[in-house]
């Protein structure tokens, strides 16, 4: 195996178009060094974007949003000033990952474009609206979160593509967002986690609109659109999210695995919306925690 | 494909020629005899090969040695000067926050980082800074007074 470290993106986008399929690009490696080892994977080429030091830049303007490199560390989003003051639910999600020491080199880039299950960025984002960048030598594309995550452990990153950039639009910030975990211990993925993002109307008790992004349940992770057709317009109450909540478990496609059976997950899935609803609902999250 | 690799330990520099695929943790061991990194569930879970990097901690067996280059490595060795132990190690001896020692470097280590960044933590913080390290013998009680005891005494000044 041959091991490069471009010095620009250019560099890095020429690498992966001459490689095609052969050359795997290596981020923060807290996932994909594990499946290296294991033989799971096997590239000729390891293309690492360390030295792509533009990747890690975190910056928000009112018009543009909130915009991440996807070499920015988890632990560098859990920490910015910025993500905490406009995105504080982003930087809450990325403190639940793992361990300190996965979150010093991890990346929320790697991260998105592995789509293990039970990671916790995605749903996050999914309930964020946000999109992604995706550069080649061919140009730059922009995709929704929810069309990037495209089947289990699959993303529609292209082999000779790069995802650059994270954004997470004006009109996702600042208002009522919750990501609830649900995990046997706490540096497991999520076997179970819910992010939901809330807006109510002027009677502080009609939702207005509602995003809702699940992760940890199915092969891959997805936005619930029955539960949010459920709340949305419709007065805010127990009922009603209990509602919302039990069509959401009666949908879900849940995996078993290691961490949990199938039908646990979709237990778990009903609770944990109702919890992460409520809490959106009282604008009180951390109070929503198990 | 085998590349040569300058890499700096302990404040000390080593030419060697590494596989891309190889690990850190096992040129820091097979190559450096360095096994104070230990080698547990090779899997970013248990913490035992923990190592700093730039001053942070991180599971070893997850960082190729290739990329490691130009990068500050600090293992377990290069924590006591002169024979002289560090704090938190005389902590970990004091307060029988060890039992087999096999996840002690990886402790330590750990909280080495938090102590250098956050001199005066709290037990919830050490808490949330351990959870990559995994302890079966002793369980975390004495480990986690340990390190506040090591914070309390490098405050006072009787460490470094």
């Amino acid at each position: 195996m041959q091991y490069v470290e471009p010095g620009s993106l250019t560099e890095a986008l020429q690498t992966l178009s001459q490689n095609g399929e052969e050359g795997k690009v290596l981020a923060g490696g807290q996932s994909l060094l594990l499946m290296l080892h294991l033989g799971l994977v096997r590239p000729a080429v390891l293309v690492s974007l360390q030295r792509l030091s533009d990747l890690t830049a975190i910056a928000y303007d009112p018009k543009g949003g909130l915009r991440l490199g996807a070499m920015t560390t988890q632990r560098a989003i859990e920490t910015s000033p910025l993500v905490r003051q406009h995105c504080p639910m982003l930087a809450r999600t990325s403190s639940l990952i793992a361990s300190v020491h996965v979150r010093m080199l991890g990346t929320l880039g790697g991260n998105l474009c592995h789509n293990l299950p039970g990671a916790d960025p995605p749903p996050a984002l999914i309930a964020l609206d946000a999109t992604v960048l995706l550069a080649s030598t061919r140009g730059v594309r922009e995709l929704a979160i929810a069309e990037l995550f495209s089947g289990f452990m699959e993303t529609a990153v292209r082999p000779d593509e790069l995802l650059t950039e994270i954004r997470i639009p004006p009109a996702s910030l600042g208002g009522r967002a919750v990501y609830l975990k649900h995990c046997v211990r706490s540096v497991d993925p999520a076997l179970v986690g819910v992010a939901v993002r809330l807006k109510l109307a002027g009677d502080g008790v009609t939702c207005a609109d509602l995003r809702i992004g699940v992760g940890g349940v199915s092969p891959t992770p997805y936005r619930a659109g029955s539960a949010e057709k459920i709340l949305r317009g419709q007065r805010l109450s127990r009922d009603s999210i209990s509602a919302a909540s039990a069509v959401a478990a009666a949908e879900c496609d849940p995996i078993t695995d290691a961490h949990g059976s199938a039908r646990y997950r979709r237990k778990m899935l009903e609770v944990f919306m109702r919890r992460a609803l409520t809490g959106g609902w009282n604008g009180d999250g951390a109070a929503a925690l198990c | 494909m085998k590349y040569p690799v300058t890499l700096g330990v302990n404040g000390e520099s080593f030419e060697l020629l590494v596989e891309a695929h190889k690990p850190l943790l096992h040129v820091l061991r097979d190559d450096l005899n360095l096994t104070g990194a230990r080698r547990g569930c090779e899997s970013g879970y248990c913490g035992a090969c923990t190592v700093l990097l730039d001053r942070q901690p991180v599971h070893s067996c997850s960082v190729l040695a290739v990329a490691a280059v130009g990068k500050e490595i600090t293992t377990i060795e290069g924590l006591a000067v002169n024979r002289q132990l560090h704090p938190l190690q005389e902590a970990f001896v004091a307060d029988g926050a060890i039992q087999c020692g096999y996840c002690s470097p990886g402790f330590i280590l750990t909280a080495k980082a938090l102590l250098d960044g956050e001199p005066q933590p709290d037990s919830s913080t050490v808490r949330e800074w351990l959870k990559g390290n995994i302890c079966r013998c002793t369980g975390y009680a004495k480990i986690v007074s340990a390190v506040l005891n090591a914070a309390g005494k490098v405050r006072a000044g009787e460490g470094r």
